[in-house]
């Protein structure tokens, strides 16, 4: 090998390893491990599609292990990871292609919950720089632990307006189903634990 | 003058030129092993650089990978944060526990009996997690302590956690 062959494949390697582009993308084996292969392929076909259009697709597997965890035939875990894909896909049209992956999984369970194009929207831009990951979580909480849909939006967007952090919304959560987050919390450890049979007051 | 003759009378004349030609002999061979010599160690320089090349670029590309796995890996290992799931089932053989931090996989992540409570911590990053807890093998049950999940495609209950930053 030549001399300056050398030098452009080191480069070449370097330039993949920068890039991020050494991991080969291929069948994933946590779908053929686990799920049929009439299943495994067609879920696998999904997340090809998901990943060449940009989406995350971490999610879609884990909804994949999720349904064959819980017993779900195979019609119907494909089915869930086709419908989260094409919510992933609408959540990235409203919220743009700049917009963080962390944002797109709670936009899709705010998109769910009722939030509208617009919804999103009005969020990203009331939280320009901080991020709508934890609002659109906490929007969707709100609502699938019994609170109405405009009284959840109302009580998100004026946090929002206010300029509220995380752990605000977190804090507005708490308040309203009565859940503890311990992610808001210090460490582990020192958390008193809520006991099961004994629901919060506000659950459905 | 005297013309000139291949072999000489004079011993000692004859003997000075077989010496002179024996020198000039010498001389041929010495200029062709010097050459072959110089060949030879170019051949050696030369493998012995490329060797040093092949061995550079790839100390290169290593420290390359290196320096992208360090910094892939730093940011998220400084952002874990520990996270306690607790449940009482003090009737129970055994709990475990399923989400989107462990693939769904019911042997990841086995709780830990204490006082008639099951509890395990994991390392989490920030984002939004969907789990359950598995009792007995059986029974799926939803965290008491934390908000339901939205939406179950598959009819189970879920729960969510939302791990902040």
């Amino acid at each position: 090998m030549r001399f300056g062959s050398q030098w452009f494949c080191g480069f070449c390697v370097i330039l993949m390893a920068m890039t991020h582009a050494v991991p080969l993308h291929s069948q994933d084996i946590r779908l053929s491990a686990r799920l049929t292969a009439s299943a495994s392929t067609q879920v696998q076909k999904q997340v090809d599609s998901a990943r060449a259009e940009g989406l995350p697709t971490e999610p879609l597997i884990q909804k994949a292990l999720e349904g064959q965890a819980k017993g779900a035939p195979d019609d119907r875990i494909v089915i869930a990871v086709m419908t989260l894909r094409k919510d992933l896909r609408v959540v990235r049209t409203a919220l743009g292609p700049e917009a963080p992956e962390s944002d797109l999984v709670p936009g899709v369970a705010s998109l769910r919950a009722g939030a509208s194009r617009d919804n999103l929207v009005e969020l990203r831009n009331l939280r320009r720089g901080a991020g709508i990951a934890v609002p659109l979580g906490v929007l969707a909480d709100l609502v699938a632990n019994g609170m109405g849909y405009a009284e959840a939006w109302n009580s998100v967007r004026e946090l929002a307006t206010k300029g509220g952090s995380d752990g605000q919304f977190s804090a507005l959560r708490d308040r309203a189903i009565g859940a503890p987050d311990p992610a808001a919390l210090p460490p582990a450890p020192s958390r008193p634990r809520g006991q099961p049979g004994t629901p919060s007051p506000s659950l459905p | 003058m005297m013309p000139e003759k291949d072999s000489l009378d004079d011993p000692v004349l004859e003997s000075v030129v077989r010496e002179l030609r024996a020198q000039e002999e010498w001389s041929g061979r010495l200029e062709e092993r010097v050459l072959e010599q110089i060949r030879s160690e170019t051949a050696i320089y030369r493998r012995k650089m490329r060797r040093r090349r092949i061995i550079g670029v790839s100390l290169a590309a290593a420290a390359a990978l290196a320096l992208w796995f360090v910094g892939v890996s730093s940011p998220r290992a400084a952002s874990v944060h520990p996270v306690r799931f607790t449940v009482r089932a003090p009737e129970s053989s055994g709990v475990s526990l399923v989400g989107d931090f462990n693939n769904w996989n019911p042997g990841a992540s086995p709780l830990r009996k204490v006082n008639g409570s099951w509890t395990v911590t994991l390392p989490l990053r920030p984002g939004r997690y969907r789990y359950t807890f598995v009792v007995g093998g059986r029974t799926w049950l939803p965290d008491p302590a934390r908000p339901a999940a939205p939406a179950d495609d598959f009819g189970r209950p879920t729960s969510v956690i939302t791990v902040l930053n």
